[in-house]
């Protein structure tokens, strides 16, 4: 906390004066950049997160500091609040503050910066689709997760339901994992799940996702995004960590970082590939 | 009024230790049990204290979460505290809400979100929070309720496997019956050996007893008598006072005998005397008529002859007697001479009875000792003699058979009873049955003497004993060695 109120500290600073001192400069050059993290990927792997923090922290010049919480909606407030530099989210957040977030980076897997959400039941539930469902348990990955609660969301808005109602009981387990545990394990019935991380959790652990199938993909839309404060966009260290990301699959020490993350790298990305999430956000809306 | 009972029979040192094994069995069951008790109650109270303090991490975890009714927190909490290895660990894990409905389970397909548990489920758990044991499932069913400032926001049920508590019971169960077992069997061995040990003077008495009823009594000698003041002591030397009073009797017994046979000497003499005395008359009578017509020849001759004939006869009853009784054991063989002295001893008595004596000779030669052979025959005869009927035929028959030189005695008597038959014909002869003329007894203590076997044939219409002596050999030889010393 000491060092983020730090950061903030040194971030006004730099804000306020065009008159930053040279110490200043040096100040801002030795805070740790703040990295925010949301449960978009498999968050349970600290490996991962010591060699991203490693690989950023070379690449910037600067100590990067990985700041994980619990919930989307808490890394989205420490990113408009400015008490983190960067966060990567998810696109339906980046749609939801469209006006005060900017783009940096989004990942591209399996070719393109694209992914699905999917519909999954237990591996011997009878449902082939989501109107199969009515009635069954349903377990949701976060409220403010694209692929982990709008998708169905809209997809029952659609057919005039709300959730609530359609299913028999729905609950958020704060993760996309846990989601793919909650049906595999019979807690629910049914879940709404990121289908990169389902891909990844059959590979890293197919026992688990396994004991679940998939029913329903949705169409592809834009992977969750890099971004930052639109206000802070073009500060040093935010570009700094863009241009890290951005060049990520250029040395052997981003490439296994990569690797771990079973993605192919990351793309600057257009606004634009997450429309389809904001049209399904008003669609909700709409609904009431 | 005693009932037949399979114990009457059980020897003392086999009964004493198995009394002594059912004791230990009895006292052990109780012991066991108690200890069983004892060791169930000490266990169940551990594993209260252990699911307690197991429940009470579990519930401080899952407070918050239940308090929110968050599925997913609760089920994570759940999982990971059925999950987790310890001392205690549950088969089943399940929160529920405050109005009794699942909140989150171990395993949600048995348990479903939000449904109530399955009533047997249910029933399985005690009421209030607290253990319940269940032998029959070697389980346990845990209920703590969940408080939340004051607040009851659901409670947790945990089914755990205490098959390992009940195992430990029947080890140590085994273990007890074993040791109990081991010490029983240890015991009754014991008590088996000490028993044995402390009757064994009693085996010796009555190894002595036995020995006194086949003829012989002899005393315990002191190196295998117990103290006197032994239980058996005692006894060994009551018995000991007893045999030589038993001896004693014997011995007296003998000397009566030998009495007995003095008596018959005499009976023997006054009939010899009787027998001299018979023709003294006619003698006497001869000498006063040869003195008054000593001059007639014819008288003098006739009277002469009378004396003659008178003097012969006293001779040879002398001479018999002689034969009989001298004290020196005569070294000389038996022969017919002797047979011829026995007919004129047994003549007297056999006049006397109006029985005839019929002889049948054909043999009379042995090398037996001619003492004691003619001194049993003289027996057997006048047994015979009084045995038989007026009128009744007694027969001598001598021989020599396959056995060597037999000499039977036969009567038309009323026959030997069969007691007597059995000691006549029994090696060692010492003590006649209650009621036996010493005659028999002389008989066959002059048969042992003499080396003679005994042979007793004894019917209704008579008794034939016969004396049988081996032939010239190397037994008859010692014999009368033996008659010699």
């Amino acid at each position: 906390m000491r060092a983020e109120a730090l950061a903030a500290m040194t971030r006004r600073q730099v804000l306020v004066g065009s008159l930053a001192a040279a110490s200043a400069g040096a100040a801002l050059a030795d805070a740790p950049l703040q990295f925010g993290l949301t449960p978009v990927f498999l968050l349970n792997d600290l490996e991962l997160l010591q060699a991203l923090e490693r690989r950023l922290s070379r690449s910037t010049g600067r100590p990067v500091a990985l700041v994980t919480r619990r919930t989307y909606r808490e890394v989205t407030a420490l990113l408009l609040s400015r008490q983190i530099d960067v966060a990567w989210l998810c696109g339906y957040p980046f749609v939801q503050h469209r006006d005060a977030l900017a783009l940096l980076a989004t990942p591209v897997w399996r070719g393109a910066p694209l992914y699905q959400s999917y519909l999954i039941v237990a591996r011997d539930h009878p449902a082939r689709s989501l109107d199969d469902l009515r009635g069954a348990s349903h377990a949701f990955a976060d409220p403010d997760s694209n692929s982990g609660w709008l998708t169905t969301a809209a997809a029952l808005a659609a057919r005039g339901e709300r959730p609530t109602q359609f299913f028999g009981h729905s609950f958020f387990t704060n993760g996309h994992r846990n989601v793919v545990r909650a049906v595999a394990s019979g807690l629910a019935d049914s879940g709404s799940v990121d289908g990169y991380v389902w891909e990844v959790l059959a590979e890293v652990e197919p026992a688990l996702a396994a004991e679940t199938r998939v029913i329903a993909r949705s169409a592809p839309v834009g992977f969750p995004p890099v971004v930052a404060a639109a206000s802070e966009r073009d500060r040093p260290g935010v570009r700094a960590l863009g241009a890290a990301l951005l060049g990520m699959a250029d040395d052997a020490e981003g490439r296994a970082v990569l690797e771990m993350l079973r993605l192919d790298g990351f793309t600057q990305g257009d606004p634009s590939l997450f429309d389809p999430i904001a049209a399904q956000s008003a669609l909700v809306r709409a609904l009431g | 009024m005693r009932r037949w009972s399979p114990w009457r029979g059980v020897p003392l040192s086999v009964k004493a230790p198995l009394i002594a094994a059912a004791l230990m069995v009895a006292v052990s069951g109780a012991t066991t049990e108690r200890v069983l008790a004892r060791m169930r109650a000490m266990q169940e109270a551990a594993f209260a204290d252990m699911a307690d303090t197991w429940l009470g991490g579990v519930v401080a975890a899952l407070a918050p979460a239940m308090l929110r009714g968050d599925v997913w927190e609760t089920f994570e909490v759940v999982d990971a505290a059925a999950a987790r290895p310890g001392p205690f660990h549950p088969e089943v894990l399940v929160a529920l809400d405050s109005q009794g409905r699942v909140l989150a389970a171990d395993d949600p397909r048995a348990f479903p979100v939000r449904q109530p548990p399955p009533p047997a489920f249910l029933a399985r758990f005690p009421d209030h929070d607290g253990v319940a044991i269940h032998g029959e499932t070697a389980t346990a069913t845990i209920r703590g309720a969940v408080v939340v400032q004051g607040v009851t926001v659901g409670a947790v049920l945990a089914e755990a496997d205490v098959s390992a508590l009940l195992a430990e019971r029947r080890a140590v169960l085994a273990t007890l019956v074993l040791t109990n077992a081991a010490l029983t069997a240890g015991f009754a061995l014991a008590g088996f050996l000490v028993v044995r040990a402390g009757f064994r003077p009693l085996g010796v008495l009555a190894a002595h007893l036995e020995q006194g009823a086949a003829g012989r009594v002899t005393e315990i000698p002191e190196a295998r008598m117990e103290p006197p003041a032994a239980e058996f002591g005692r006894l060994a030397r009551r018995f000991n006072a007893l045999a030589r009073a038993v001896n004693e009797r014997e011995t007296l017994a003998a000397r009566l005998a030998e009495e007995e046979r003095m008596a018959a000497l005499g009976r023997l003499a006054s009939g010899m005397a009787h027998e001299i005395n018979n023709p003294l008359g006619g003698l006497f009578a001869a000498v006063r008529t040869l003195r008054a017509h000593g001059g007639d020849p014819r008288v003098r001759a006739q009277a002469l002859g009378l004396i003659e004939r008178g003097l012969s006869g006293i001779r040879d009853v002398v001479r018999a007697s002689l034969a009989v009784y001298r004290p020196e054991r005569s070294a000389r063989p038996f022969g017919a001479a002797d047979l011829d002295d026995l007919r004129v001893l047994i003549g007297p008595a056999a006049r006397d009875r109006g029985v005839s004596i019929r002889w049948d000779v054909e043999a009379s030669e042995t090398a037996a000792p001619v003492a004691p052979l003619r001194q049993a025959l003289l027996n057997l005869l006048l047994n015979a003699v009084a045995a038989s009927p007026a009128g009744g035929v007694v027969t001598l028959k001598a021989r020599v058979n396959a056995g060597g030189f037999a000499v039977t005695v036969a009567d038309e008597g009323p026959g030997l009873p069969a007691q007597y038959v059995a000691w006549l014909q029994s090696s060692d002869p010492t003590a006649p049955p209650a009621g036996a003329g010493l005659g028999l007894w002389i008989v066959a203590r002059a048969a042992q003497e003499a080396g003679l076997a005994i042979a007793v044939d004894s019917g209704t219409r008579g008794t034939a004993i016969t004396l049988t002596a081996p032939q010239a050999g190397r037994k008859a030889a010692s014999v009368r060695e033996r008659a010699h010393a």
